[in-house]
């Protein structure tokens, strides 16, 4: 009987480094556009295209002035800003395990930093909604200014859940890390 | 730690060079030297059981329990 040639490829990664490069696309795509956004939102959102920042859109931002727009950007960039930290050590993490690091301090620290800035963006984002009211209506006359106070929408909560897988993963990691430095001085 | 590892004494006694001996069991110079100077959290079986092959003794030859 003939013996069946080997036809594996020499090289089995290239479906890793693709998922590897669209990953890391999709972060970079991210963490460019997100801010370019926000930014085009507050300095003209008729023009912007879909609903934007929903929070604001119900206080018509395209009749609002200077001030309030600016302020409005203020308080939105503190929220994107934890999501793009988180994001950031996301891709580090990401590199991390490209590079083969998969049990080291950098990806538990990586993956801790990742948790933290999402809890931190979670809390920003409750805060920001009441805030936002504010700013948005300061303008106006008294009576007819507003305070909102909501309790987060579901992407918070599914944000809120996210940060505590990360934060077991984190967990795991270190352990994991322990396990093998010590693996390491077996000999 | 009370567990002393006498490897240094065996290889003396079969006249074997570390690097010899490193090679033949398949570890690196560097951790044959880290085993020799007790520098070590453990030792695994296999490494034990090509020691022992090699230089042939018993574990109990490169072991010694202090308390």
């Amino acid at each position: 009987m003939p013996e069946t040639p080997d036809i594996r490829p020499e090289n089995p990664r290239p479906a890793r480094d693709s998922l590897y490069r669209w990953t890391m696309g999709a972060i970079w795509f991210l963490l460019v556009t997100m801010p370019l956004a926000n930014l085009w939102f507050w300095i003209d959102p008729a023009s912007f295209p879909g609903p934007g920042i929903a929070e604001a859109r119900q206080y018509a931002p395209e009749t609002l002035g200077a001030p309030q727009r600016i302020a409005g950007f203020l308080i939105t960039s503190l929220s994107l800003a934890a999501i793009l930290s988180a994001m950031w050590h996301i891709k580090h993490l990401i590199q991390a395990f490209e590079a083969g690091l998969f049990f080291a301090e950098e990806t538990v620290s990586r993956t801790n930093r990742a948790a933290r800035m999402l809890f931190l963006y979670i809390g920003v984002a409750l805060i920001s909604q009441p805030m936002l009211s504010v700013a948005l209506t300061f303008h106006k006359a008294p009576g007819t200014r507003e305070l909102t106070l909501t309790i987060g929408d579901s992407g918070e909560w599914v944000g809120l859940l996210v940060a505590l897988v990360l934060l077991f993963f984190a967990r795991a990691l270190e352990a994991a890390r322990r396990q093998s430095d010590e693996l390491a001085e077996i000999i | 730690m009370p567990i002393t590892v006498r490897l240094d004494l065996m290889l003396a006694r079969r006249k074997m060079k570390s690097k010899d001996l490193a090679t033949l069991i398949g570890i690196t110079e560097a951790n044959l030297s880290l085993l020799k100077s007790g520098k070590v959290k453990g030792i695994r079986f296999s490494t034990l059981e090509a020691i022992c092959a090699h230089l042939e003794c018993q574990p109990g030859d490169i072991l010694e329990y202090e308390p």
